[in-house]
């Protein structure tokens, strides 16, 4: 009994290094960038440290660039995880079978989502320059005039949904493949003796059962839906007119481009807001599924 | 009528295969015309219609590595990943395997906690690691960065490998006690040397996770302590942007990511499920 106490003591203080940096690094800046949000800091004029209370947020609420960054927040939350999910579970159901020439080919569907995003964003910019040889010239050769996709909102936002898309269906392909793989193969087996066609199987089988898994894979793509910053950085900039600028975007620009810390600070207590309420609803709609 | 049934079998196969060959040309064209305007002097980048089959210069890659500070990015990189990679083992292995052995109140609360932060936005520690560092003189410094990295890479390292750790069969460890070492030496000499695959598995994810990293580099490093992904978007700042160039940069990049991401690719969905994602 002394010894297991002994014990417990040690691997206490192996956990506390970890425990104090981890709080350090994560608590910290929590407070802070709550305290900042609460002052109208500037860094082009110093001295403007002082408090002011929520006034910030107040004049938030009349900023039509922020309620504009929240409906494009939402668009890429919601529209790129849907296609995702979709593609992504078909490209699991294609390359299921364990044959040589599928191992090679996941391996390949890998490289989006393993690249810097930095690189994704430069990607996609030169596909989508009209005259640098990408998707206008093969839309040509189905004779229609390709737009100058970056420079115009509607385009533009297309542009950065392909690239999102693009990037992250590879994600829930290798999850949903790791589901498939665990599959109970007697259900399978069952439904092919009772000649169950392959839609049925998959319709009545295979989806069911990885149903839990799928709902994971969907709560973990909408908690890093706006990852896509890096992407509208090197693609678009936000613009053109504010089009594609999702609310950390804005904060970016607020803070590092306005110098406005203060505000950027606000906005990110908003953007921290809605994505824990994200997460806790989905949470609990998982929890109430069992 | 048996020929009627293969036929219909076999266009079903058909279907699929066409599938797949779209999907594979979707996902690769990109990163190979990325690859092939590396290659293209200025003019080639822009003839109509596009050149497959041209005479590839290499002077991009020239320019990039000899002529431009590109080098110093990359080892700026390399330092600030391997430097984060070690930093988080070191102080996140143990508590991980702490996590298994300990027993004591909000154990789960800290876990969650853990697991909570990592799932938050980037950006929302940008602002106050760009304050707080500015006071501590670390922008700009590979210190600066080191340190900011903990903060995502420490979740994913104890998840991950709290995840091997509860695999491990207690039996070896017991063995190990009886034998008469203590619990240091049981961990040092018994228990890492069976986790090798998890530990590599686990350090190449957070390297990759460092090399991408996009938000945390951009404002908390200026000239000196620049990464490679920053510098390329600084070579699409200039006016004109030089395409060669810039795709040359983007290829140097790639590649170690992916040829990391081939050796981890087994283990890589088990690490996505803990957490680890690039955000």
């Amino acid at each position: 009994m002394k010894i297991k106490a002994r014990e417990q003591r040690i691997y206490f203080f192996w956990l506390l290094p970890f425990l104090i940096i981890f709080g350090v690094l994560t608590i910290i800046p929590a407070l802070l960038n709550f305290y900042l949000s609460l002052t109208p800091w500037n860094l082009i004029r110093p001295g403007s440290q002082k408090f002011v209370g929520l006034c910030n947020y107040i004049s938030m609420a009349s900023d039509s660039r922020f309620w504009n960054s929240l409906w494009v927040s939402f668009y890429y939350i919601f529209i790129p995880v849907t296609i995702q999910m979709i593609l992504g579970f078909l490209w699991a159901l294609a390359l299921r079978p364990r044959l040589k020439g599928t191992q090679v080919i996941r391996t390949l569907l890998l490289i989006p989502m393993v690249i810097p995003p930095v690189i994704v964003g430069l990607t996609w910019k030169v596909l989508f320059t009209p005259n640098l040889g990408g998707i206008n010239y093969y839309l040509k050769m189905i004779s229609i005039q390709g737009p100058d996709w970056l420079n115009r909102p509607f385009t533009a936002q297309i542009a950065v949904l392909m690239a999102a898309v693009w990037e992250w269906s590879p994600f829930v392909m290798l999850l949903l493949l790791a589901a498939m793989e665990n599959l109970p193969s007697e259900a399978m087996e069952a439904a092919t003796i009772d000649g169950v066609n392959k839609l049925q199987m998959v319709r009545f089988i295979v989806l069911p059962l990885i149903k839990p898994v799928m709902i994971i894979v969907l709560l973990f793509r909408i908690m890093d839906a706006l990852g896509i910053l890096p992407l509208v950085f090197v693609m678009t900039k936000g613009g053109p007119a504010s089009a594609t600028e999702i609310i950390n975007f804005y904060a970016y620009m607020s803070g590092f481009v306005y110098y406005k810390i203060g505000y950027a600070a606000s906005l990110i207590t908003v953007l921290f807001a809605l994505v824990f309420a994200l997460n806790w609803y989905f949470l609990s709609a998982v929890a109430k599924q069992g | 009528m048996n020929g009627l049934k293969f036929i219909r079998g076999n266009l079903f196969l058909i279907g699929i295969y066409i599938f797949v060959l779209a999907t594979l040309i979707f996902t690769l064209f990109p990163v190979i015309w990325l690859g092939l305007l590396s290659l293209k002097t200025q003019l080639q980048a822009f003839t109509y219609p596009p050149l497959f089959i041209f005479r590839p210069t290499f002077k991009h890659y020239y320019e990039v590595i000899i002529q431009s500070n590109f080098f110093r990015y990359f080892s700026n990189s390399m330092i600030v990943s391997l430097g984060s990679v070690a930093l988080s083992l070191i102080i996140g292995v143990p508590a991980a395997y702490a996590f298994k052995k300990c027993e004591f109140r909000f154990k789960n609360h800290i876990i969650s906690w853990t697991l909570a932060t990592r799932m938050l936005p980037a950006m929302v520690y940008v602002i106050p690691y760009f304050v707080s560092f500015q006071y501590l003189r670390l922008i700009d410094t590979r210190m600066g960065l080191i340190i900011a990295y903990l903060t995502f890479n420490l979740p994913i390292v104890v998840w991950t490998m709290n995840g091997f750790f509860a695999q491990f069969p207690t039996s070896i460890e017991e063995a190990a006690k009886i034998d008469g070492a203590s619990t240091w030496q049981s961990f040092l000499y018994v228990v890492l040397p069976l986790s090798t695959t998890g530990l590599i598995a686990t350090a190449l994810i957070i390297f990759m996770w460092c090399w991408n990293e996009f938000i945390f580099a951009l404002v908390l490093t200026r000239r000196e302590a620049l990464t490679a992904t920053i510098a390329i978007i600084n070579f699409m700042a200039y006016e004109g942007i030089e395409w060669g160039k810039v795709a040359a940069g983007a290829m140097i990049v790639l590649i170690p990511v992916i040829f990391f991401s081939i050796m981890v690719r087994k283990y890589m969905a088990k690490a996505m499920f803990s957490g680890a994602i690039k955000g």
